[in-house]
């Protein structure tokens, strides 16, 4: 199962439980890459992910950067794209 | 059609949500060829003309179709909002608009509302900061805002939620000092504030109504000013200042509720070293913090994002609630704004 989310920067979705807080993003020498702060219940991880990087989310999945959407127009202070795949283990 | 005038509100919103994600995709695509372009070698006159065609004719083109699609999928969910009004107004259920009462209402914006069910508690536990937790609506300039009152005065915020009869809430703000009751129903959308556990809480009403307050639409409580938020809250004549010593954050603790705002780091380049740059292992860039205390030369600030779970696996990172040195926080922090206690009538 595939779930895609826009995520503004300062904000913390929820994705199967695990609250994906968008700390910072940029585009430094081309690369977009964003700092993920990644919490559960029990843990929490505080990631720097570049485009097309993917990390394993507790269990739940794995979610992978896709895209940074630079600060401008309804992203004022820009936006991530991000992949959600999986679901709990069994 | 004999009969049926107006439109079914529930296609508009999703017709509008079409046009917003449509909206988005060309946002996006916009930024993933300008990262290609950046990304490919092209040296020599003919790389320069085709740069500068697509910065001021196809970037352009591409961000002004987003901007129409954004246009249009706000004026329909201002459609749906205006027919959905006269629709509980024809049905009786609207609260008389007089006397500063504002009608029941669902801000636009968003997904779909869901019912919240039971009430809402307001025990002693239930109304703390650390209680408050954000979730897909970039508010922490309000939510920051309403923790640090709920912190200073738990009764203030006991005393301007009301639960009526049918279900829904009332919530008091001031506008210019005087008071306007904003009544909301009791339902939520999925990217609402909560409590830690994810159940609907006082951040969630005092959310709805916000939005319902600050203009009708969710997109109307994203990024702004936290002076103004302690404001609409308490009534009260709120200040923003910049860089302040500890002495005088305490100074204006022992006043009343405070917030402090992070800083935009700029230019951001995480592979280099960068002294002085926000420390963003910890503190989440153009942020707005509760401050909690200062004690033994550190100060305690709540995330608004809510209290960490466990311990961070990759040590010590923790983004819900930070103490800082004040050489730290006038590292990290560019302003400070307080208002005095609802406590002192």
């Amino acid at each position: 199962m595939m779930e895609t989310v826009t995520a503004k920067q300062g904000t913390q979705p929820h994705i199967h439980g695990v609250r994906i807080g968008v700390m910072r993003l940029g585009r430094p020498e081309g690369i977009g890459v964003a700092r993920l702060a990644l919490r559960s219940d029990d843990e929490s991880r505080i990631e720097l992910l570049r485009e097309g990087e993917s990390v394993e989310l507790f269990g739940q999945g794995t979610l992978t950067l896709r895209t940074v959407l630079l600060p401008g127009g309804e992203f004022q202070r820009g936006a991530v794209v991000l992949d959600f795949e999986g679901g709990p283990e069994d | 059609m004999a009969g049926f005038w107006g439109a079914d509100t529930a296609q508009l919103h999703t017709l509008a949500g079409s046009l917003r994600s449509s909206g988005e995709r060309f946002t996006s695509l916009a930024q993933q060829l300008q990262a290609s372009l950046d990304n490919t070698a092209w040296k020599g006159r003919d790389g320069e003309a085709f740069r500068r065609s697509w910065q001021s004719e196809h970037r352009q083109a591409l961000s002004k179709c987003a901007s129409m699609l954004m246009e249009q999928s706000k004026l329909l969910e201002s459609h749906a909002k205006e027919q959905e009004r006269a629709s509980h107004s024809n049905r009786g259920t609207t609260i008389s608009a007089g006397s500063g009462k504002d009608r029941p209402g669902e801000p636009t914006g968003r997904d779909k509302h869901v019912p919240i069910s039971g009430e809402i508690p307001e025990g002693d536990d239930d109304l703390q900061p650390d209680k408050i937790e954000q979730g897909g609506l970039a508010d922490c300039w309000f939510l920051a805002g309403l923790g640090s009152v709920v912190q200073d005065d738990p009764n203030f915020i006991r005393d301007h939620m009301e639960r009526n009869s049918d279900g829904s809430y009332t919530v008091t703000f001031y506008k210019d000092g005087e008071p306007v009751e904003v009544t909301v129903e009791a339902s939520r959308i999925e990217a609402s504030a909560t409590d830690p556990d994810g159940n609907p809480n006082f951040a969630t009403v005092y959310e709805k109504a916000a939005a319902e307050f600050f203009g009708g639409d969710y997109g109307d409580i994203e990024y702004d000013d936290p002076q103004r938020a302690l404001e609409a809250i308490t009534g009260k004549e709120a200040e923003s200042e910049g860089e302040l010593s500890f002495d005088e954050i305490q100074d204006r603790l022992n006043d009343g509720p405070v917030v402090m705002s992070s800083e935009s780091g700029g230019d951001w380049n995480p592979f280099t070293s960068n002294d002085g740059d926000v420390d963003d292992d910890r503190i989440v860039e153009n942020h707005v913090y509760v401050v909690s205390e200062i004690k033994d030369g550190k100060i305690h600030l709540i995330n608004p994002w809510g209290p960490d779970g466990g311990t961070g696996s990759d040590g010590n990172s923790k983004a819900g609630d930070i103490w800082l040195t004040e050489e730290e926080y006038r590292e990290n922090f560019e302003s400070v704004s307080s208002v005095p206690s609802t406590r002192n009538k």
